[in-house]
């Protein structure tokens, strides 16, 4: 199992691959792989996706994702 | 003489119009569009919650998988529970039913009738001959010339008989949409890989589910490989403006860092071309997982699946997850051993064909395990990291805060718990076929409840939920 953050300056939903998946500022779980993260609604952050390749974290070291405010 | 010519001649057209037949073939899908048809979201929870996520996964192994499935249910039926402050029965709380030959006839008649299955199943099919009345069809000769035609063949007869007498010509459109979501499992031939009749995976060919009769779907799941021929489903990929899942394209670079998420993405893409595979051929789930435990486990343990738990789970949706397996696997046959002789043609296909689904399902048993162990010890090293933490500084928190925690129980059943050497022998040397006598199908749903209620994590299941 993979561990990821997706740091924003508030709450919004994560998409991963188009789904929603999870909660920024939330550590969540994931299958090792290459994902696509976005927020999901308003286009209001940047980089508005971000493809990472996730694997050999673990839950004390998730891989973190920053998003920015636009 | 003219008579005699009439009646040739008409003898003749009848044999002509025979060795036509053709398999009912699957619809066409006009417009692809993920709010419709049979998937996983588009069932309603109505007295279901997502918190407490119960699934089923139903072995093969013919009349005594379907008895042996039959039993669990009956016992979920019986089993009262208080969850978030409301009495219900376990049973109205199962989210997903994933099954393989003999249990898909279970799955699918509790998937069609819910709690008429306790009325009707036993007459409908648990007690009934099928394999005679099936041979019965087999000899008839109206048959033979049917069976003549290349577009029609064993299979299609079994699934004609299904449809008549116990499904009732039912479509999966007439599946109740409410869940549990039922998955039938059936093996893609060219691919060796688990094909399910789901929504999502007719997208891939472009086909509409919703017209395919259930019959059809439980007689590819238990297509037993040589005894009967696969069903074929027509491909018309491309044609429904389909667009494939978002982590497809991402799984495509996984070839060296998550090598069966690519490996699924090349299957996924594989039917996205008609012209290499204009008709698909279905047999036996068996063959690529008999346990139907395969597509469960993955959607507990990725983001990918059409119905990941896993998702739900970050999404904060679920407290508790049930994974109850009923594994109706028998003995391997030691009698080959007594003999100088070499085994039987039949005995040496019947090895072939079910030992590798033997070690396969124990694997993925084991696969779940591990997965749930490995799962909860992530847990205990987040917390301890934690509780170190704040010794020297009681303050902090790490980043991302608490891991979402859940509750996992995941209970096998199967013929080895039974304590009594001479009661474990008599199940798991009972044949896989699709008669069995009366009262050992009663056996075999009264040992379902009795295991699954000695299970000591079925226990303190139940403790939890008072």
């Amino acid at each position: 199992m993979e561990y990821v953050i997706v740091k924003y300056l508030m709450s919004r939903t994560v998409l991963v691959d188009g789904e929603k998946a999870g909660f920024t500022n939330k550590i969540f779980r994931m299958d090792e792989g290459t994902y696509t993260f976005e927020l999901y609604g308003a286009k209001d952050y940047k980089p508005l996706s971000q493809t990472l390749e996730i694997k050999g974290t673990n839950s004390v070291s998730p891989k973190e994702v920053t998003f920015e405010k636009a | 003489m003219k008579k005699l010519k009439l009646t040739i001649l008409l003898f003749l057209s009848i044999f002509a119009f025979m060795g036509c037949a053709h398999y009912p073939t699957n619809a066409k899908l006009d417009n692809f569009d993920k709010d419709k048809g049979y998937r996983f979201q588009n069932l309603l929870s109505q007295e279901n919650s997502d918190s407490l996520f119960v699934i089923l996964a139903f072995s093969g192994g013919g009349t005594r998988a379907a008895a042996f499935s039959y039993g669990v249910l009956e016992k979920l039926r019986d089993t009262e529970i208080i969850w978030e402050g409301k009495k219900k029965r376990l049973l109205d709380e199962v989210d997903v039913i994933s099954s393989v030959s003999g249990g898909s006839f279970t799955s699918a008649y509790y998937a069609l009738y819910r709690d008429k299955i306790f009325a009707d199943f036993e007459s409908q099919f648990l007690k009934k001959d099928i394999e005679g009345a099936l041979e019965k069809e087999l000899f008839s000769p109206l048959n033979w010339f049917r069976l003549a035609s290349p577009e029609f063949d064993r299979i299609d007869m079994a699934a004609e008989f299904y449809d008549e007498h116990i499904f009732n010509h039912r479509d999966f459109k007439d599946l109740q949409k409410r869940k549990p979501f039922i998955l039938i499992n059936a093996t893609d031939m060219t691919l060796g890989a688990r094909f399910e009749f789901t929504q999502d995976q007719f997208d891939l060919l472009c086909s509409d589910l919703s017209e395919f009769p259930i019959s059809r779907a439980v007689a590819a799941s238990s297509a037993f490989p040589v005894l009967l021929s696969p069903v074929t489903v027509k491909n018309y990929a491309g044609g429904c403006n389909f667009s494939e899942p978002g982590w497809v394209k991402n799984a495509m670079n996984d070839r060296n860092i998550a090598t069966s998420r690519f490996a699924k993405a090349m299957q996924v893409r594989s039917y996205l071309d008609k012209n290499k595979r204009p008709f698909i051929h279905l047999m036996d789930g068996g063959i690529a997982d008999n346990i139907g435990l395969r597509e469960p486990t993955y959607s507990m343990f990725s983001t990918d699946s059409p119905w990941s738990v896993l998702r739900m789970i970050n999404m904060m949706q679920v407290k508790k997850i049930v994974v109850i397996v009923v594994n109706a696997k028998t003995e391997p046959n030691i009698t080959l051993d007594q003999k100088e002789s070499a085994p039987s043609l039949k005995d040496t296909l019947m090895t072939v064909a079910n030992a590798p689904m033997d070690n396969y399902s124990f694997e993925t048993i084991e696969l779940l395990k591990k997965s749930v162990e490995q799962w909860q010890k992530d847990e205990d090293a987040r917390k301890s990291c934690e509780t170190e933490m704040k010794k020297s500084c009681p303050q902090a928190t790490l980043a991302g805060g608490h891991l979402y925690e859940v509750d996992f129980y995941p209970i096998v059943i199967g013929f080895d718990a039974i304590q009594d050497p001479d009661e474990r022998s008599f199940f798991k040397n009972l044949p896989t076929s699709f008669t069995l006598p009366s009262d050992t199908v009663d056996k075999l749903r009264n040992i379902a409840g009795r295991l699954l209620e000695e299970s000591t994590i079925f226990q303190e299941l139940k403790g939890h939920l008072k």
